[in-house]
């Protein structure tokens, strides 16, 4: 698992690339927690190069989406292929999770 | 059978045993080792496919966190194939748990935790825990449908 980050727009792009399972869930968590001091409150994480989302990995997203509501902003998910958006619907988060089918980050 | 013939086999069962460490790193090429198995001798759609990778992902996850912790011990993967039925058990030698009904959306969608074995039982069927002195063992398993028998020539 590998993450990339950047601002743009003020809006906080993450990317991780590899499985979110719970050892990918593990690294997304840390690499979010160095950005706590970021000052975008939006936050957009670019799913199109995570090909499998488990239940740990699920439990990231849901955490970096609290954060983004704590500072009045939100969390986009772009991207997701067929496996992470079943995983949202079987566990009926599909009206938590805002889901955007494109993925126009400019990140690796 | 004759020089150019077809070999017919009936796929009646095939068990292959898959031993990681108990090490959370260890899962995602654990996958990749039972799906190569897996596409040498099962036609299985992207779905099922699919399914059964959260659901094997879920079960050796919980044996890791709940069970070993990441210590790596060795913990045994059996991913059982047999007609119209696709099987993984997963040995640990852990204290153990109850396992009980577990609504995987019954549960705040702010929840960040405690999904697992919810998915599992929303995945497959016949999800078990067996325990006993020496070890337990968490299996399920999701129903296919493939020809019985496979070209092996």
């Amino acid at each position: 698992m590998k993450v990339f980050s950047e601002t743009r727009n003020g809006e906080l792009w993450v990317k991780p690339v590899g499985a979110l399972d719970a050892a990918g869930a593990r690294v997304l968590r840390e690499h979010a927690d160095q950005l706590e001091d970021s000052t975008s409150s939006n936050i957009a994480v670019d799913l199109s190069d995570v090909p499998f989302v488990d239940s740990s990995g699920l439990g990231v997203l849901i955490a970096l989406a609290k954060r983004a509501m704590r500072g009045a902003g939100q969390l986009r998910l772009v991207g997701a292929g067929e496996q992470p958006r079943r995983l949202v619907h079987l566990t009926q988060l599909d009206r938590f999770f805002q889901l955007e089918p494109e993925a126009p980050s400019t990140l690796p | 059978m004759g020089v150019g013939g077809i070999a017919m086999r009936t796929l009646d069962r095939l068990s292959c045993l898959f031993r990681i460490r108990s090490d959370l790193a260890e899962i995602d090429p654990l996958w990749d080792e039972v799906e190569s198995e897996l596409r040498v001798w099962v036609p299985l759609t992207e779905r099922t496919r699919s399914d059964f990778r959260l659901a094997l992902t879920e079960a050796v996850a919980n044996a890791i966190l709940h069970a070993h912790g990441e210590d790596g011990r060795p913990l045994d993967v059996e991913v059982i194939i047999e007609r119209g039925r696709l099987e993984a058990r997963v040995h640990d030698s852990g204290p153990g748990f109850v396992l009980t009904e577990s609504d995987v959306t019954r549960q705040s969608s702010t929840v960040e935790s405690g999904r697992g074995l919810g998915l599992l039982q929303a995945l497959a069927a016949d999800v078990q825990y067996l325990r006993d002195a020496a070890s337990n063992e968490l299996s399920f398993a999701l129903a296919v449908d493939w020809p019985s028998t496979r070209d092996l020539s």
